[in-house]
Protein backbone atom coordinates (compact mmCIF):
# COMPACT_ATOMS: atom_id res chain seq x y z
CA UNK A 1 0.00 0.00 0.00
CA UNK A 2 1.25 3.69 -1.22
CA UNK A 3 1.04 5.99 1.46
CA UNK A 4 -0.60 8.47 -1.17
CA UNK A 5 -3.48 11.03 0.24
CA UNK A 6 -5.79 8.73 -1.67
CA UNK A 7 -5.28 6.34 1.07
CA UNK A 8 -4.62 7.79 3.85
CA UNK A 9 -6.40 6.84 7.10
CA UNK A 10 -8.33 9.33 9.08
CA UNK A 11 -10.74 7.68 11.24
CA UNK A 12 -12.59 9.18 14.72
CA UNK A 13 -15.12 7.98 16.71
CA UNK A 14 -16.82 7.64 19.64
CA UNK A 15 -16.96 4.48 21.72
CA UNK A 16 -19.59 3.27 24.66
CA UNK A 17 -17.38 0.25 24.99
CA UNK A 18 -14.03 -0.37 25.96
CA UNK A 19 -11.35 1.11 23.27
CA UNK A 20 -9.13 -1.74 22.27
CA UNK A 21 -5.73 0.38 21.56
CA UNK A 22 -4.42 -2.81 19.11
CA UNK A 23 -7.39 -2.19 16.92
CA UNK A 24 -6.46 1.88 17.07
CA UNK A 25 -2.85 1.12 16.16
CA UNK A 26 -4.05 -1.62 13.46
CA UNK A 27 -6.03 1.05 11.51
CA UNK A 28 -3.05 3.31 10.84
CA UNK A 29 -0.29 0.36 10.71
CA UNK A 30 1.17 -0.08 7.22
CA UNK A 31 4.44 -1.00 5.87
CA UNK A 32 5.82 2.12 5.22
CA UNK A 33 5.06 3.92 8.43
CA UNK A 34 8.18 3.70 10.43
CA UNK A 35 7.01 5.77 12.85
CA UNK A 36 4.12 5.05 14.82
CA UNK A 37 2.74 7.60 17.81
CA UNK A 38 0.11 6.67 20.49
CA UNK A 39 -1.62 8.45 23.60
CA UNK A 40 -3.64 6.66 25.45
CA UNK A 41 -5.54 9.07 28.15
CA UNK A 42 -6.95 7.04 31.50
CA UNK A 43 -9.12 7.61 34.31
CA UNK A 44 -7.02 9.27 37.09
CA UNK A 45 -7.65 9.08 40.86
CA UNK A 46 -7.12 12.51 41.90
CA UNK A 47 -8.47 15.52 40.69
CA UNK A 48 -7.45 18.75 42.38
CA UNK A 49 -6.57 17.00 45.57
CA UNK A 50 -10.03 15.43 45.31
CA UNK A 51 -9.91 11.59 45.60
CA UNK A 52 -12.07 10.39 42.33
CA UNK A 53 -13.53 7.10 42.10
CA UNK A 54 -14.66 7.11 38.52
CA UNK A 55 -16.25 9.57 36.04
CA UNK A 56 -19.23 9.84 33.52
CA UNK A 57 -18.49 10.92 29.89
CA UNK A 58 -21.37 12.33 27.86
CA UNK A 59 -20.97 13.94 24.66
CA UNK A 60 -23.10 16.14 21.84
CA UNK A 61 -22.38 12.74 19.71
CA UNK A 62 -23.65 14.26 16.20
CA UNK A 63 -21.28 17.24 16.88
CA UNK A 64 -18.49 15.38 18.92
CA UNK A 65 -17.81 12.83 15.87
CA UNK A 66 -18.16 15.80 13.25
CA UNK A 67 -15.17 17.70 15.06
CA UNK A 68 -12.86 14.36 15.88
CA UNK A 69 -13.00 13.91 12.43
CA UNK A 70 -12.21 17.78 11.53
CA UNK A 71 -9.22 16.95 13.87
CA UNK A 72 -8.14 14.10 12.81
CA UNK A 73 -8.10 15.32 9.35
CA UNK A 74 -6.24 18.46 10.04
CA UNK A 75 -3.71 16.30 12.00
CA UNK A 76 -3.18 14.12 8.99
CA UNK A 77 -2.56 17.51 7.37
CA UNK A 78 0.71 18.66 9.30
CA UNK A 79 2.73 16.51 6.96
CA UNK A 80 1.82 14.36 4.08
CA UNK A 81 0.58 11.83 4.29
CA UNK A 82 0.13 10.93 8.08
CA UNK A 83 -2.35 8.15 8.85
CA UNK A 84 -3.99 9.16 11.89
CA UNK A 85 -7.03 7.25 14.36
CA UNK A 86 -9.15 8.10 17.44
CA UNK A 87 -11.32 7.11 19.47
CA UNK A 88 -13.15 8.75 22.39
CA UNK A 89 -14.60 6.79 25.30
CA UNK A 90 -18.55 7.63 26.18
CA UNK A 91 -20.47 6.82 29.37
CA UNK A 92 -19.13 5.36 32.85
CA UNK A 93 -15.57 4.84 33.37
CA UNK A 94 -13.88 3.64 36.74
CA UNK A 95 -9.95 4.37 37.35
CA UNK A 96 -7.55 3.56 34.90
CA UNK A 97 -9.62 2.82 32.79
CA UNK A 98 -9.20 3.90 29.08
CA UNK A 99 -10.53 7.24 28.08
CA UNK A 100 -9.09 7.91 24.80
CA UNK A 101 -6.68 5.92 22.06
CA UNK A 102 -4.80 8.14 19.25
CA UNK A 103 -2.38 7.01 16.70
CA UNK A 104 -0.46 8.76 14.27
CA UNK A 105 1.93 7.34 11.83
CA UNK A 106 4.30 8.50 9.08
CA UNK A 107 7.25 7.22 7.51
CA UNK A 108 8.97 9.45 10.35
CA UNK A 109 8.77 9.82 14.11
CA UNK A 110 8.82 13.07 14.09
CA UNK A 111 5.20 13.24 11.81
CA UNK A 112 3.73 10.82 13.42
CA UNK A 113 4.42 12.72 17.19
CA UNK A 114 2.90 15.64 16.04
CA UNK A 115 -0.08 14.47 14.98
CA UNK A 116 -0.63 12.61 17.16
CA UNK A 117 -0.17 15.70 20.22
CA UNK A 118 -2.27 17.82 17.67
CA UNK A 119 -5.12 15.40 18.18
CA UNK A 120 -5.07 15.19 21.90
CA UNK A 121 -4.79 18.70 22.31
CA UNK A 122 -7.51 19.70 20.13
CA UNK A 123 -9.77 16.94 21.63
CA UNK A 124 -9.53 18.60 24.95
CA UNK A 125 -9.58 22.25 23.42
CA UNK A 126 -13.00 21.78 21.16
CA UNK A 127 -14.65 18.46 21.09
CA UNK A 128 -18.05 18.68 22.63
CA UNK A 129 -17.53 16.26 25.23
CA UNK A 130 -18.16 16.54 28.82
CA UNK A 131 -17.28 14.38 31.87
CA UNK A 132 -18.46 14.30 35.73
CA UNK A 133 -16.72 13.26 38.38
CA UNK A 134 -17.78 10.90 41.41
CA UNK A 135 -15.54 11.19 44.69
CA UNK A 136 -14.84 9.07 47.25
CA UNK A 137 -16.19 11.64 49.38
CA UNK A 138 -19.75 11.02 47.80
CA UNK A 139 -20.30 13.71 45.83
CA UNK A 140 -20.33 14.05 41.90
CA UNK A 141 -19.48 17.56 39.89
CA UNK A 142 -19.30 18.58 36.19
CA UNK A 143 -15.22 18.81 35.59
CA UNK A 144 -15.01 22.52 34.00
CA UNK A 145 -18.37 23.69 33.90
CA UNK A 146 -19.14 27.21 34.97
CA UNK A 147 -22.05 26.14 37.35
CA UNK A 148 -19.69 23.29 39.65
CA UNK A 149 -18.84 24.19 43.46
CA UNK A 150 -15.13 25.10 42.36
CA UNK A 151 -15.56 27.07 38.88
CA UNK A 152 -17.00 31.01 39.17
CA UNK A 153 -17.61 32.59 35.70
CA UNK A 154 -17.07 36.55 35.74
CA UNK B 1 -35.57 44.06 13.62
CA UNK B 2 -39.77 43.34 12.67
CA UNK B 3 -39.95 42.13 16.51
CA UNK B 4 -41.97 38.95 15.83
CA UNK B 5 -41.45 36.75 18.90
CA UNK B 6 -39.55 33.53 17.74
CA UNK B 7 -39.36 30.37 20.03
CA UNK B 8 -36.30 28.25 19.45
CA UNK B 9 -35.08 25.59 20.65
CA UNK B 10 -32.08 25.18 22.32
CA UNK B 11 -30.01 21.62 22.92
CA UNK B 12 -28.45 21.46 26.64
CA UNK B 13 -25.99 19.17 27.60
CA UNK B 14 -24.28 18.31 31.10
CA UNK B 15 -24.62 20.82 33.97
CA UNK B 16 -27.57 22.56 31.93
CA UNK B 17 -29.05 19.47 31.34
CA UNK B 18 -29.39 18.58 35.02
CA UNK B 19 -29.98 22.40 35.49
CA UNK B 20 -33.18 22.22 32.65
CA UNK B 21 -34.22 18.79 33.90
CA UNK B 22 -33.98 18.04 30.49
CA UNK B 23 -32.18 18.00 27.29
CA UNK B 24 -33.48 21.35 25.11
CA UNK B 25 -35.15 24.09 26.14
CA UNK B 26 -36.86 27.06 24.35
CA UNK B 27 -35.96 30.29 24.34
CA UNK B 28 -38.07 33.45 22.85
CA UNK B 29 -36.26 35.83 20.80
CA UNK B 30 -37.75 38.75 17.84
CA UNK B 31 -36.86 37.30 14.48
CA UNK B 32 -34.92 38.00 12.52
CA UNK B 33 -32.43 35.96 15.23
CA UNK B 34 -29.20 36.03 15.92
CA UNK B 35 -26.55 33.49 18.17
CA UNK B 36 -26.22 36.36 20.14
CA UNK B 37 -30.15 37.30 20.84
CA UNK B 38 -30.58 33.73 21.92
CA UNK B 39 -27.06 33.87 24.34
CA UNK B 40 -28.81 37.21 25.67
CA UNK B 41 -32.58 35.16 26.31
CA UNK B 42 -30.28 32.53 28.10
CA UNK B 43 -28.27 34.83 30.32
CA UNK B 44 -31.56 36.46 31.00
CA UNK B 45 -33.25 33.49 32.04
CA UNK B 46 -30.00 32.04 34.17
CA UNK B 47 -30.17 35.31 36.43
CA UNK B 48 -34.25 34.83 36.33
CA UNK B 49 -32.87 31.07 38.16
CA UNK B 50 -30.57 31.63 39.84
CA UNK B 51 -28.08 30.06 38.04
CA UNK B 52 -24.78 31.22 37.97
CA UNK B 53 -23.72 33.99 35.37
CA UNK B 54 -22.25 30.55 33.64
CA UNK B 55 -23.67 31.29 29.79
CA UNK B 56 -20.74 33.68 29.13
CA UNK B 57 -18.23 30.87 29.61
CA UNK B 58 -20.30 28.78 27.08
CA UNK B 59 -20.35 28.44 22.92
CA UNK B 60 -23.20 28.02 20.80
CA UNK B 61 -23.20 25.52 18.10
CA UNK B 62 -25.44 26.15 15.46
CA UNK B 63 -25.77 22.81 13.14
CA UNK B 64 -23.10 20.91 14.72
CA UNK B 65 -20.47 23.60 14.41
CA UNK B 66 -19.42 27.07 16.48
CA UNK B 67 -21.09 30.20 15.70
CA UNK B 68 -20.39 33.36 16.37
CA UNK B 69 -22.58 36.13 18.01
CA UNK B 70 -23.77 37.41 14.49
CA UNK B 71 -24.84 34.04 12.85
CA UNK B 72 -29.28 34.33 11.94
CA UNK B 73 -30.62 31.44 13.24
CA UNK B 74 -34.07 30.72 12.81
CA UNK B 75 -36.60 27.06 13.99
CA UNK B 76 -34.92 25.48 11.30
CA UNK B 77 -31.43 25.13 12.65
CA UNK B 78 -30.40 23.09 15.45
CA UNK B 79 -28.79 25.50 18.16
CA UNK B 80 -26.96 24.20 21.36
CA UNK B 81 -25.49 25.61 24.24
CA UNK B 82 -21.97 24.41 24.71
CA UNK B 83 -20.27 24.43 28.02
CA UNK B 84 -16.72 24.33 28.84
CA UNK B 85 -15.45 21.14 27.21
CA UNK B 86 -13.59 18.36 29.12
CA UNK B 87 -12.70 15.74 26.76
CA UNK B 88 -9.79 13.83 26.50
Amino acid sequence: MTSGTSDRVATASLSQTPIDPAAVIAAVSKPGNGGLAVFIGTVRDVADGRSVVGLDYSAYVEMAEREMAAIVAEAGNLDDGTDVAAVHRIGSLAIGDIAVVIAAAHPHRAAAFDACRYVIEEIKRRVPIWKAERYADGGDAWVGSPVAPTEHAS
Amino acid sequence: MSGVPLELPVRVFAAYADLVGAPYTTVSVDAPATVGAVRRALEARAVERGWPAAIARSLIAVNLEYARDDRAVSAADEIALIPPVAGG
